[in-house]
């Protein structure tokens, strides 16, 4: 998905932002599989959970460069 | 929604092509809904449930906006019971291609961008199909040759005029009725954006700044008859220094500081910058992680405007001030927009305020206009326009010479036409020195040698200074000075204030 990356990487706030909405998400995923049965298994949570983690960790660089 | 998705979706004639699709931006924009509620909003302006070409995505769009506009949370638990409740749930492939479309968006923040990208493929596949149907009247023959040249340009129009928006239609049996909240009862909603409007001078700032000081702690704020939780603000101030004018105003008004936040800027690439309306989901984002904040006050708006708008123009400022009105009801925040008065002479407020009737005042559910009446130089805040309940009575507030800032309470004969009379006259040379002199006489006797030599370098003369003394109806004393010569100075004071002259 090259042609889809952000427009404006130098943007240091939208980077944090991005970094925020992503650790938020990937906890909520994490949680709500400990919690409830009828959602995701745990293997499926924790593989989306690390790809947002590991997509956040890509915007701390961008936010840091 | 005004069609099913699979009318919408049909496949043109010439079948035997795949219809152009790039299923990289439909998956990123839902993606990015899964994860953030601002790239919800950002996707809503720019495409529709039947603009994906994935059946399964427009179901997952079609269920997170219409969990969005109910107010509900949607991330992929209630999405996720939401197509399972209507039946959807396999269709789309169960939960875990919910939690992969959120774990593999590239960036929320360019959820627009990706939702554009579907609705041009969208449109172009339209395109395609009305070709289809034209080529059809084609091959039927000449007859109603006219006929037909008409419906093949409506069709094509209706492609330029079409796309984006999904129609969300609710009967009223099915909306619950809702109370407003009110952040200071019957005059300042939450969820709302409310304008505080008045001539400079008239304590606007300072209002605000009482107003969040009261809320800090708790108080009944005036017209209230019970205290509350304390509830925090953040001050968006484009002219007063932090640490220097709002800070002292706010231990002046026994603000509980650590309740009262200051928006310093946004920092970007460069460094440093102004808040724009475009920052306001920065700011939503802000305000969902500190749930005590229920005041944002932007001070004055124009700043927020300046330089990016001709605010005479309702669409620019409409388009401006919506980021903020949106943040505002999806935070349940109350927004405060304090803005001068116009100086053109109008009869009724609500045409005074701002560059734009329709841009400022028709956004705001309240108007409060702030004020001083003519005649002693009474300050209040009046109601001059209220969307969401009727009219609050005036509350009349106080500034001493010392900066101190006290609410005097409900004022019923200081209303926003009263006030507005006032500050007519402003805009003349009399006006001003007559709104200067109160303010100066304001606090007590003042010296007349003092007043005329303050009123020289504000560039009122003395006739002028004489002029408004008679107009409000002022008063002078003079007293000779023990062991001294002469009659002794003359103080100048307001007609309420005899008993604070000089004996």
């Amino acid at each position: 998905m090259a042609t889809l990356q952000p427009e404006d990487s130098t943007d240091r706030s939208a980077a944090l932002d991005e970094v925020a909405c992503r650790l938020e998400a990937a906890a909520r995923m994490l949680a709500y599989v400990l919690i409830f049965d009828d959602f995701v298994d745990l293997e499926t949570a924790a593989s989306a959970a690390i790809r947002l983690i590991e997509r956040a960790q890509h915007f701390v660089r961008l936010a840091a460069a | 929604m005004t069609r099913s998705l699979d009318d919408a979706r049909r496949r043109p004639a010439n079948a035997e092509r795949v219809p152009p699709h790039n299923l990289d931006a439909e998956t990123a924009v839902l993606g990015a809904m899964l994860v953030t509620p601002a790239a919800i909003a950002a996707a809503l302006d720019v495409v529709a449930a039947d603009d994906f070409y994935r059946p399964a995505h427009g179901h997952i769009f079609e269920t997170v906006t219409s969990l969005y506009l109910k107010g509900e949370a949607t991330d992929g638990l209630t999405v996720t019971d939401q197509l399972r409740r209507r039946g959807l749930l396999e269709t789309v492939g169960g939960a875990s291609v919910l939690t992969d479309l959120a774990a593999d968006t590239p960036a929320t923040g360019s959820a627009a961008r990706y939702g554009r990208i579907v609705a041009e493929y969208a449109t172009v596949r339209r395109l395609v199909g009305v070709a289809g149907e034209i080529a059809e009247m084609g091959y039927d023959g000449p007859d109603d040759l006219a006929g037909k040249l008409d419906r093949a340009r409506d069709m094509l129009a209706a492609l330029r005029s079409g796309g984006g928006g999904a129609l969300v239609i609710r009967t009223f049996v099915d909306i619950e009725a809702e109370q407003v909240d009110w952040l200071w009862q019957g005059r300042i909603p939450r969820g709302m954006v409310t304008i505080a409007a008045g001539d400079p001078g008239v304590g606007k700032s300072f209002v605000m700044v009482a107003l969040s000081a009261g809320l800090s702690v708790g108080a009944a704020l005036p017209g209230e008859d019970r205290s509350r939780q304390p509830t925090g603000s953040l001050l968006v101030s484009y002219e007063d220094a932090a640490g220097v004018t709002l800070k002292q105003r706010l231990a002046a008004c026994g603000a509980d500081e650590r309740m009262v936040h200051n928006l310093d800027g946004v920092v970007d690439g460069v460094g440093l910058r102004p808040f724009r309306p475009d920052d306001a989901r920065h700011l939503e984002r802000e305000l969902e992680r500190r749930p005590d904040v229920g005041l944002v006050v932007v001070d004055p708006v124009g700043s927020l405007l300046a330089g990016k708008l001709d605010t005479s123009r309702d669409n620019e400022v409409r388009g401006a001030l919506l980021p903020l009105v949106d943040m505002a009801r999806r935070t349940n925040t109350a927004v405060v927009a304090v803005m001068h008065l116009r100086k053109e002479d109008a009869q009724r407020v609500i045409y005074r305020v701002g560059g734009s009737v329709g841009g400022f005042v028709g956004l705001a559910r309240s108007v409060l206009l702030l004020g001083r009446e003519q005649q002693f130089g009474r300050r209040a805040l009046a109601h001059a326009k209220c969307n969401v309940g009727p009219e609050s009575p005036s509350v009349e507030y106080i500034i001493d010479e010392a900066g101190r800032f006290m609410w005097k309470g409900v004022a019923d004969d200081l209303g926003a036409e009263t006030l507005l009379a006032a500050g007519e006259r402003h805009h003349t040379k009399l006006g001003a020195a007559v709104a200067w002199l109160l303010d100066r006489l304001d606090a007590g006797p003042v010296l007349r040698s003092q007043v005329v030599a303050d009123g020289d370098e504000h560039g009122f003369s003395f006739a002028t200074l004489r002029r408004a003394y008679d107009e409000i109806g002022a008063d002078s004393v003079q007293h000779g000075v023990p062991g001294k010569l002469g009659k002794g100075p003359s103080y100048w004071f307001l007609p309420d204030q005899l008993a604070q002259a000089p004996k």
